[in-house]
């Protein structure tokens, strides 16, 4: 009996010593995973402020092994873990899984520095531009590497009046990425084109709508009645790479918007020191364009935004000198 | 239960007992060194974000020199852009840093009067007649006392060109970065 009572008491305890050792261990590896995935998230961040030193700058990414790296409203995450706030402006798909990524950044001015934008991708993510004859100037320098979007990318382009012919051989070789986006630059997208594409499990179609021929600014249709306006070619680009309207809204409205005003803040408070210690009144009328630049806001009208800052521009290089130092 | 029994059921306690005193101690050991490990893994993150800090603070688009408005700009701070920085709250946005920082632009040449060393080029200081000279720097941003409070201090520099649009000068200056860490 005593013997029984001997074996019951030495399982109960190891069994307590199990219990132990593996909820240690859990909660050991548990912690680990967590600070890796932060110091991760953390160094990439950090990469990411070098390179915004840059005008205009691309970079292959090499994490040497598999990785999974998420970029969702303003948070980046890497692994399952938490996940820590940017402050940089991203334009990526939400999820990205593998060896190695491409980042690209450039600078985006209204008409002076304001940020810099990061567009991200890597091989399983193909971006497809349709154009017609009135854009295809514009779809060409988009897509040539030498002036835009880097060859890394891999972007395409395709003459819409040319898309039905080609849309089975497109489907069929599209047919392995994780997303394929369709991106109309066109006068008058083909609704029943845009019904066949949007078929296809792994497609996602946007419309861009100029509102002059420059392709300055104008609106970005996602579809289902969700239309956001971009401000600049930069921003225009971002809507093609970034991975859905709710990311592209949040980067418009929580980051880039405040960023605005917070360097037009700035350049107010320099044109009231600088109106304040030299004789010059062209101070005060940069000042008022500035404060008409501040007031906007994701209600107005793209052309407001593009409208005063290219007044800012002219009054800044016209009305300035060596007497009077410009504003920025 | 006989007195026998009573013995080897106190052994096995006193056993079991030591046993769990040496586990405990190891696990201590082991959490002790992890700590140890975590805490230097975060002072080499929070060395290499002020070296990050340190290149991309003098690369913010409110501080960086410009000219007629263009995207190429030159490489000094616009002094009147670095107080209005400092006044508009901008660098605020210097606080999402992986340990609490000092970042201060100093005035180095015209050299500043040995008494006003320390004093802040506010706007007011920056109108006087006597400057550049009648101030010595510029207070980016200041971590509170409290996540400061017994943390070591490291300290990293460079030498900047300064520019003042409103008397229209240049002038050397240095950006301090001062990192507060645990070890």
């Amino acid at each position: 009996m005593e013997q029984v009572f001997k074996y019951i008491f030495a399982m109960i305890v190891g069994v307590m010593f199990v219990i132990f050792f593996v909820g240690f261990a859990y909660n050991y590896i548990g912690t680990e995973d967590n600070k890796i995935s932060l110091l991760q998230s953390k160094s990439f961040d950090d990469q990411l402020n070098i390179l915004s030193i840059a005008q205009d700058s691309v970079m292959n990414y090499q994490f040497g092994t598999e990785a999974a790296l998420s970029f969702n409203l303003g948070a980046i995450r890497t692994g399952t873990k938490n996940s820590i706030k940017t402050n940089n402006i991203v334009y990526s798909p939400t999820n990205l899984k593998g060896k190695e990524l491409t980042i690209w950044t450039k600078k985006w001015e209204m008409p002076f520095p304001v940020t810099n934008f990061f567009y991200m991708a890597n091989e399983n993510y193909k971006y497809v531009l349709i154009y017609d004859r009135t854009s295809k100037d514009f779809v060409d320098v988009l897509s040539d590497p030498k002036e835009e979007i880097p060859a890394a990318f891999k972007v395409v382009t395709y003459d819409a009046d040319k898309l039905k012919e080609q849309f089975n051989e497109i489907r069929n070789s599209y047919s392995g990425f994780s997303k394929v986006k369709f991106v109309y630059l066109t006068e008058e997208p083909s609704n029943s084109l845009i019904t066949s594409l949007e078929k296809i499990s792994n497609a996602e179609i946007i419309t861009i709508i100029p509102q002059e021929n420059e392709w300055q600014y104008g609106t970005i249709d996602f579809g289902a009645d969700r239309e956001i306006m971009y401000l600049g070619v930069p921003m225009l680009i971002g809507a093609i790479f970034v991975d859905d309207f709710a990311n592209y809204k949040f980067n418009l409205e929580k980051k880039i918007l405040p960023k605005l005003k917070q360097v037009t803040k700035i350049s107010m408070t320099k044109a009231d020191f600088m109106a304040s210690t030299l004789q010059c009144p062209e101070y005060g009328l940069i000042k008022t364009q500035l404060q008409y630049l501040y007031n906007l806001n994701e209600e107005s009208e793209p052309e407001a935004f593009i409208t005063t800052a290219k007044n800012l521009g002219d009054i800044n290089k016209e009305h300035f000198g060596a007497e009077c130092p410009g504003v920025f | 239960m006989n007195k026998k029994a009573m013995i080897e059921m106190m052994e096995t306690f006193i056993i079991i007992f030591v046993v769990f005193i040496l586990i405990g101690f190891g696990m201590y050991m082991f959490v002790k060194f992890s700590n140890t490990s975590t805490i230097s893994e975060a002072q080499e993150t929070c060395e290499m974000s002020s070296y990050q800090q340190l290149l991309t603070v003098l690369e913010q688009p409110g501080l960086k020199c410009t000219f007629m408005g263009s995207s190429k700009t030159r490489d000094c701070v616009d002094t009147a852009k670095l107080r209005a920085f400092i006044e508009t709250g901008a660098n605020e946005d210097l606080k999402n840093t992986a340990c609490p920082m000092k970042v201060v632009f100093k005035q180095i040449y015209p050299k500043p009067n040995s008494r006003v060393n320390n004093t802040e080029c506010t706007y007011n200081e920056m109108r006087s007649p006597e400057f550049p000279t009648s101030c010595g720097m510029w207070t980016v941003f200041v971590p509170s006392e409290k996540s400061i409070e017994g943390k070591a201090e490291r300290v990293t520099s460079t030498p900047v060109s300064l520019y003042y649009p409103h008397i229209k000068q240049y002038g050397v200056g240095q950006l301090e970065i001062t990192t507060y860490t645990y070890i």
